[in-house]
């Protein structure tokens, strides 16, 4: 686990120093960065994904909210909201967790901790990345030249599976391109020269 | 660090020397003593401040300015792109492919394989080849005609014709990935073909394609952040100023 970078948007230097206060003390967080606007929150999630932000919902402009909520949930983003005392519109973006600025140090670090732990546990089982049998069988159909329909009907499985089946071998070879899969499955001796064409 | 117009230029070559490609597509040729940026572009009749947008652009990939860039005229911009082209089609690719053959013919131990590499990549070569004859007979065209009509006092019934058959939309959604089989390219070397014994000629193709995969992606951001929304703005003037949209 190399470490999660937390966002925080808010533009009161107290709340922002009280806060990276509290939550050094969490070893997981590697980094907290800081933003005063929604539009600068913007403009920095298009470089850097964080794996948390921490926002004051009051501060993000009604043009920003679609696009950073986009953002947000097309990376997986957890966000917690800063809940103030005062009365506010309940936020679009994705997520409900709240930090009420009346809670304790502790209640503070234990609403983060839940939010990471779904983070940490939903990064596990990627860890794989040699193909597995069934995947060898796809690239080979692959570099025969076949279709995902015809793939399916001749592994009988469905075609929404071969896809699945072929964003992973994409992912885990690093190679996108039919004819790039079919020079991998010859070097690999997944198929032999003169069985193509 | 930020390219600015009173550096040196030799400084410039000296922070990345993968800048050479730029200056060779202003047409400003080595030999610049201790001058500065603005003075050598001065000198071979170069618009500075598109000289450092382009190159701080190439330099940094973070760094986009775009409101900057897009002040300029729609000509530079193609002019430019063209460049590039040129010197992918007539510098780069045919580099690249004598190195392959190269390979191919020292190679002793796997000459099968690289055999291999060589028709992936003239397979590549057709594809950036389709690319940009589409790009110069289509879009480039296009994007002349959108500028001189924006400019125009009042606009030419064939103009909003053509901005009906075809829309710098439809370029933006057939701009295809024009990377992507060089990136496979890169990984079939590094992690998938067994090293050959002319392993010198094999690192310099790396080397080669690394280079080309950056210049073409430094081409499309400037296509797609500069190019496009410049002429969609454009679109949409014509289309107030012809009463079309409010």
């Amino acid at each position: 686990m190399p470490g999660i970078q937390l966002l925080i948007l808010e533009e009161s230097i107290i709340i922002q120093h009280g806060l990276s206060a509290v939550i050094e003390k969490i070893p997981a967080i590697r980094d907290i960065r800081f933003v005063n606007s929604s539009r600068e929150l913007l403009s920095f999630l298009k470089h850097i994904t964080p794996g948390l932000i921490i926002l004051n919902p009051c501060l993000i402009e009604k043009n920003h909210l679609k696009s950073i909520d986009e953002i947000v949930k097309k990376e997986k983003i957890k966000t917690i909201s800063i809940h103030y005392d005062k009365i506010q519109a309940t936020p679009s973006i994705h997520g409900n967790n709240t930090i009420d600025l009346s809670y304790s140090e502790e209640q503070i670090r234990e609403v983060i901790r839940a939010e990471l732990g779904t983070l940490q546990q939903e990064k596990k089982p990627k860890e794989k990345e040699t193909l597995s049998t069934r995947e060898e069988d796809i690239v080979r159909e692959i570099a025969m030249g076949l279709s995902n329909k015809e793939i399916a009907d001749k592994l009988f499985i469905s075609q929404h599976t071969v896809i699945t089946h072929r964003k992973n071998i994409t992912r885990k070879l690093g190679i996108k391109s039919v004819s790039g899969i079919t020079i991998y499955a010859i070097l690999n001796k997944l198929i032999r020269m003169n069985e193509m064409e | 660090m930020m390219i600015t117009r009173d550096i040196k230029m030799a400084d410039v070559i000296h922070m990345n020397h993968f800048s050479l490609s730029i200056l060779d597509r202003f047409g400003i040729e080595l030999g610049f003593g201790d001058k500065s940026v603005d003075e050598t572009c001065k000198a071979y009749n170069v618009d500075t401040d598109f000289f450092l947008e382009i190159i701080n652009a190439f330099v940094d990939k973070d760094y986009f300015p775009k409101k900057q860039l897009q002040s300029f005229p729609v000509k530079l911009i193609t002019e430019y792109l063209q460049k590039t082209h040129d010197y992918y089609m007539q510098v780069k690719v045919p580099e690249i492919e004598s190195l392959i053959e190269q390979m191919v013919l020292t190679c002793y131990t796997q000459k099968e394989n690289i055999s291999l590499l060589e028709r992936f990549f003239s397979g590549y070569k057709t594809e950036l080849k389709n690319h940009i004859q589409r790009e110069e007979k289509v879009v480039f065209p296009y994007t002349h005609l959108i500028e001189n009509a924006f400019y125009s006092e009042r606009i030419d019934k064939k103009v909003l014709q053509q901005m009906e058959d075809y829309s710098i939309d439809i370029f933006e959604k057939e701009h295809d990935d024009i990377e992507e089989k060089l990136f496979d390219l890169k990984n079939i070397i590094i992690k998938y073909l067994p090293q050959p014994n002319n392993k010198n000629l094999c690192h310099n193709l790396l080397h080669e394609l690394f280079g080309l995969e950056k210049d073409i992606n430094d081409h499309s951001r400037i296509e797609d952040k500069v190019l496009v929304p410049k002429i969609r703005e454009m679109e949409k003037g014509i289309k107030k100023k012809a009463g079309i949209i409010a």
